[in-house]
């Protein structure tokens, strides 16, 4: 009988404590790259889920394909739906937040400035409101190949090296099948090409970011240096035209037809699991006038359909809070908040990594004006791919493209 | 049955020439193919060398097969797609015949202008017809289900099933199901048993073509479908193009796996599609 | 009463040359008695394809006539009439894609005629080993176009690629040429991946066409004297010249939406040489994120095929009662 009440008694309690924490479940997009069941990202939200019993973490990876993320959320979440919390590019973050699709994390957060990166979170700033937290973040450096600076005769590459450095190396190492320099030809260059302005004490946009800069005297410089380069048939493949991805630069240089690339951490990995039969490592970018390297990295958004807001943000709160550095190191990583060069154990062991560490001090993103990827695309990709393709002249096709993006900016 | 007289006596006693000449028209055209499967049975290593070489160099590779079988999830993948493509391939069979004994048998009202219609849906670029498609389905409830894919394919298939069968139903003459009726079948009972048999090789070639239809899609099953247990195997190949690379040798072998079931299908079914084919392309 | 099958190679049957015209007058009376039972058979199709399908076109027509930025939500969505469509028309951009768009599915169209219906007539020869041959052409059409696409891309890579390796290895080039990098060659690269892809599908058609060419007409051809060439001009030509309207009409079609097989080929570049009029929709809606141009040029492209397809319907027609 003793049994027989105790039990009633017990699902009276569970019933009670059931309905009592009303559990709100929460989709939660990731890259299907950052996905596995072993994954750290699943045990990240097993732990969560032990400290907030009310929230139940449902972690969907979702493919990346060549833009399947970025037009599969924007379709869903026009249409009302979507996730909860998701991960983004950082080149997205603006967009979202412009067609009002990511929530304003106003309400949560007074000064996220002294957590994170002044880098990335500029990304998650759209007309000074914060849209979402920064994640993880990389920069740009140069993977070169040592054996072949040495057989050269050459210095290595390392920190202060300029522009003539890298010039003289690039036109000393091609040769013998081999070629200087590698770049994603197939989209003019223009991401590698960034920094290289920003070195000048040049930039993209002026200061208020309403009027075209890259066609002032100092970022000119920077093209027709650039654009020299990779357009000299010694120094770069035929076939960097088409190249789109980091696999195609990967495979070039493990396989010795460039001696140098410029990529981020997640370089790293690409090309040590191809194996190269040579030693390589990693250096800063080049300088000029100073030092520069570009931004690059993803951040956590709130969906604004979200029926579960404060859960969302208690999310990714987590997930960019102290336990990022743990968690980053599970994907070797850099994560986006500060500390993360103390705290992060690959930034210890790899001393690959502490170079892109290091430049993370003076990384810059990409403008993060929504408009500014069609002026990405539309103008600064054409005059490139023309000058690259069709031997248009340097000065004529950055005087069009900056007529280009007055056309984009006046819209 | 030869069917050009003077070159058939030629052809007859030097059948060699057709058949060195076809040997070598689809030798050219299975080179892809052949491209796909050799290089799914390279290990990663082999798969970038100047010059390029064709066989594996250390035997046949088939770890790539394994793990896209298994850690790949292609199993699951295989299911699901078997799943949606032949219930999507029985709705449109099912529903295209109706609709072509009605065109076929029946005196509609501007029946030539609804044909026509029904190829509209055809002319409009189907990425745009994703964003509305997501919000019905999502208003309908059925996002992240198969369901959604399955009334998506049967849709996207109609048109052509419905010329199809509209035309091969037509060329079956209308006085043997009259002369059933006669014999007192009903009209149900007469499409049933004399026009339908008839009509097989014609049904079988709508059956292939709605099932490769529903079978290749990607654009919709990726849109639609979240849950990575629900995936097809289009999706399923997508996987290997990641953010940073692409493993080719487990692309490929994820493609044979997916290509493969459709030949097998097609070899068996090969016949009825040639002969299915006939009536209802030239008379349809 | 024996049952003639419809497929006896020997007989035409007088329905089927004639199926777009009245049935005779006895049938005709007695069909039209219990015609809602044939509005009733074709009502799930056309339910379905009127639910499903024309709903979002009606959408996307009406969007068309309003501006919809995106990333401007500032600028709401006010009805602006023909606005995008007089954008559009004049954008330099959109006459490029037109001019893509008909020499990308112009080709694709002449390429596969031509080579589907000679290999059509090859197959149709008797040789050993013509069951498999048969088989071995269908497997471009049974590859998933992911698939396909992807292999050829890799087939055309600069650096690892088959092509450029055997070229080189024969002479025919120095160094790997950058096939779909180089916008002199990226048009033709991917057009032939298409005819490769499309060829099979028209074979098929084209194939089941000559079965059912009737032998008499060649047999009473030689009885005169005429030789192959001439009994392949004025006999079978003209007999299966309905059916290569249906393959032409839907291979236009389905070549001229083609979406995958230049995406992931090129993304419509480089600089636009490969960027058809599906490609530029693409564009628009998520890149640039104008729904309203998007759409527009979804429409445009409607029109221009809708006119093909009853330019080809009339020709069809025609074809029918002249055989």
């Amino acid at each position: 009988m003793n049994l027989f009440r105790n039990s009633i008694l017990a699902s009276l309690i569970a019933l009670a404590v059931g309905t009592a924490f009303a559990q709100a479940e929460l989709d939660v997009w990731v890259y299907e790259s950052v996905w596995a069941a072993d994954a750290p990202i699943v045990a990240a939200a097993e732990t969560f889920m032990a400290e907030n019993p009310d929230i139940v973490i449902n972690l969907v990876p979702t493919q990346y394909g060549s833009s399947s993320y970025q037009d599969k959320f924007l379709i869903a979440a026009q249409a009302g739906g979507g996730p909860d919390a998701l991960m983004v590019d950082i080149a997205w973050s603006p967009q979202f937040a412009a067609i009002g699709l990511t929530m304003p994390l106003d309400e949560y957060v007074d000064d996220a400035s002294g957590s994170f990166f002044a880098g990335p979170l500029e990304t998650v700033t759209y007309e000074g409101s914060l849209y979402g937290l920064p994640f993880y973040t990389n920069a740009l450096g140069m993977f070169y190949n040592r054996t072949a600076f040495e057989e050269a005769g050459l210095p290595l590459p390392e920190e202060g090296w300029t522009w003539e450095d890298f010039r003289v190396a690039v036109d000393t190492l091609s040769k013998d099948g081999m070629y200087g320099f590698g770049f994603q030809g197939g989209w003019g260059g223009t991401f590698e090409f960034y920094p290289w302005v920003w070195q000048t004490g040049g930039d993209f946009l002026t200061a208020d970011d309403m009027q075209p800069a890259f066609n002032d005297e100092d970022a000119l410089e920077a093209a027709r240096f650039y654009l020299d380069i990779v357009t000299n048939p010694d120094y770069v493949p035929e076939a960097a035209k088409t190249w789109k991805g980091w696999s195609e630069l990967g495979a070039a240089f493990a396989n010795e037809v460039i001696a140098m690339y410029e990529v981020g951490d997640w370089g790293i990995g690409i090309v040590d699991g191809m194996e190269p039969g040579f030693e390589w490592g990693v250096a800063p970018l080049p300088m000029n006038e100073q030092k520069a390297s570009l931004v690059g990295g993803a951040n956590w958004v709130v969906n604004a359909n979200t029926d579960h807001a404060d859960a969302a943000y208690r999310w990714i709160e987590y997930v960019t809070g102290p336990a990022v550095f743990e968690l980053m190191d599970g994907y070797n990583r850099l994560a986006a908040r500060r500390g993360a060069a103390e705290s992060q154990a690959i930034v210890q062991d790899d001393p690959r990594m502490q170079v892109f560490v290091a430049s993370l001090d003076y990384a810059r993103p990409r403008p993060t004006i929504p408009l500014w990827t069609s002026i990405d695309y539309d103008c600064l990709q054409p005059a490139f791919l023309e000058v690259i393709l069709q031997d248009a002249e340097i000065d004529a096709a950055m005087a069009e493209a900056e007529l280009c993006a007055l056309g984009i900016l006046g819209r | 049955m030869d069917r050009f007289a003077g070159t058939a006596r030629f052809v007859r006693t030097h059948k060699l020439v057709p058949m060195a000449v076809a040997f070598v028209v689809c030798f050219i055209f299975a080179i892809p193919f052949l491209w796909m499967i050799l290089t799914s049975i390279k290990p990663t290593s082999e798969l970038f060398s100047t010059p390029v070489r064709f066989f594996p160099e250390q035997g046949v590779y088939w770890r790539s097969y394994v793990e896209v079988w298994n850690s790949g999830n292609f199993d699951r993948y295989f299911f699901n797609s078997v799943l949606v493509a032949s219930v999507a391939t029985f709705g449109s069979v099912a529903i295209s015949i109706l609709a072509g004994i009605g065109f076929a048998r029946y005196k509609l009202i501007g029946s030539n202008t609804l044909l026509l219609g029904v190829l509209l849906s055809q002319l409009f670029p189907l990425v745009l017809l994703v964003p509305p498609f997501y919000t019905t389905m999502r208003d309908m409830g059925i996002l992240d289900t198969h369901l959604s894919l399955i009334i998506a394919y049967v849709s996207f298939a109609l048109p052509f099933s419905i010329w199809m069968l509209t035309g091969y139903f037509r060329s079956i003459p209308v006085e043997l199901e009259e002369s059933a009726m006669i014999d007192g079948t009903s009209r149900l009972g007469a499409y049933v048993r004399i026009t339908l048999p008839l009509a097989g090789p014609g049904i079988a070639a709508t059956l292939i073509y709605c099932f490769i239809l529903a079978w290749n899609e990607f654009l919709f099953a990726t849109t639609f479908i979240s849950s990575p247990e629900l995936r097809t195997l289009p999706i399923g190949l997508q996987a290997f193009i990641g953010q940073y690379q692409t493993d080719w040798n487990l692309l490929m072998a994820g493609a044979v796996v997916t290509t493969l079931p459709v030949v097998v299908l097609f070899v068996f079914l090969q016949r009825y599609l040639v002969a299915g084919l006939t009536a209802g392309a030239v008379k349809g | 009463m024996s049952r003639p099958s419809p497929h006896s190679k020997g007989a035409v049957a007088p329905e089927g040359a004639t199926a777009l015209h009245a049935p005779p007058a006895r049938a005709r009376r007695r069909i039209r008695a219990d015609a809602w039972m044939g509005y009733v058979l074709i009502a799930p199709a056309l339910l379905m394809l009127l639910a499903v399908i024309g709903y979002p076109l009606v959408k996307a027509f009406s969007m068309s006539l309003h501006k919809n930025i995106l990333i401007r939500p500032d600028l709401g969505q006010p009805f602006v009439g023909l606005e995008n469509y007089r954008n559009v028309l004049q954008a330099d951009y959109f006459s490029n894609a037109v001019f893509n768009t008909l020499i990308w599915t112009g080709t694709n169209l002449v390429a596969q005629l031509v080579l589907g219906l000679a290999i059509a007539l090859l197959l149709n020869l008797d040789f050993p080993g013509r069951a498999l041959a048969r088989g071995v052409m269908l497997v471009p059409w049974i590859t998933p176009s992911v698939v396909a696409v992807l292999t050829w891309k890799w087939m055309y890579d600069a650096q690892f690629g088959i092509f450029n390796d055997l070229l080189v290895r024969f002479g025919v080039i120095e160094r790997g040429v950058a096939w779909l990098g180089n916008t002199g060659t990226a048009m033709t690269a991917i057009i032939i991946e298409s005819i490769w892809k499309g060829t099979p599908f028209v074979f098929v058609m084209l194939l089941a066409a000559l079965q059912a060419v009737p032998g008499e007409l060649y047999d009473s051809a030689k009885v005169d004297g005429a030789n192959s060439f001439q009994r392949l001009r004025f006999i079978t030509l003209p007999v299966i010249r309905p059916t290569m309207l249906i393959a032409a009409t839907l291979t236009t079609i389905f070549t001229f939406n083609n979406f995958n097989a230049i995406w992931l080929m090129t993304e419509g570049g480089p600089l636009r040489a490969t960027e058809t009029l599906t490609i530029l929709v693409y564009k628009r809606a998520f890149q640039a994120f104008d729904m309203g141009e998007a759409t527009t040029v979804g429409v445009i492209t409607f029109v221009m095929l809708l006119l093909f397809v009853i330019v080809f319907g009339r020709q069809y027609v025609r074809s029918q009662m002249e055989s």
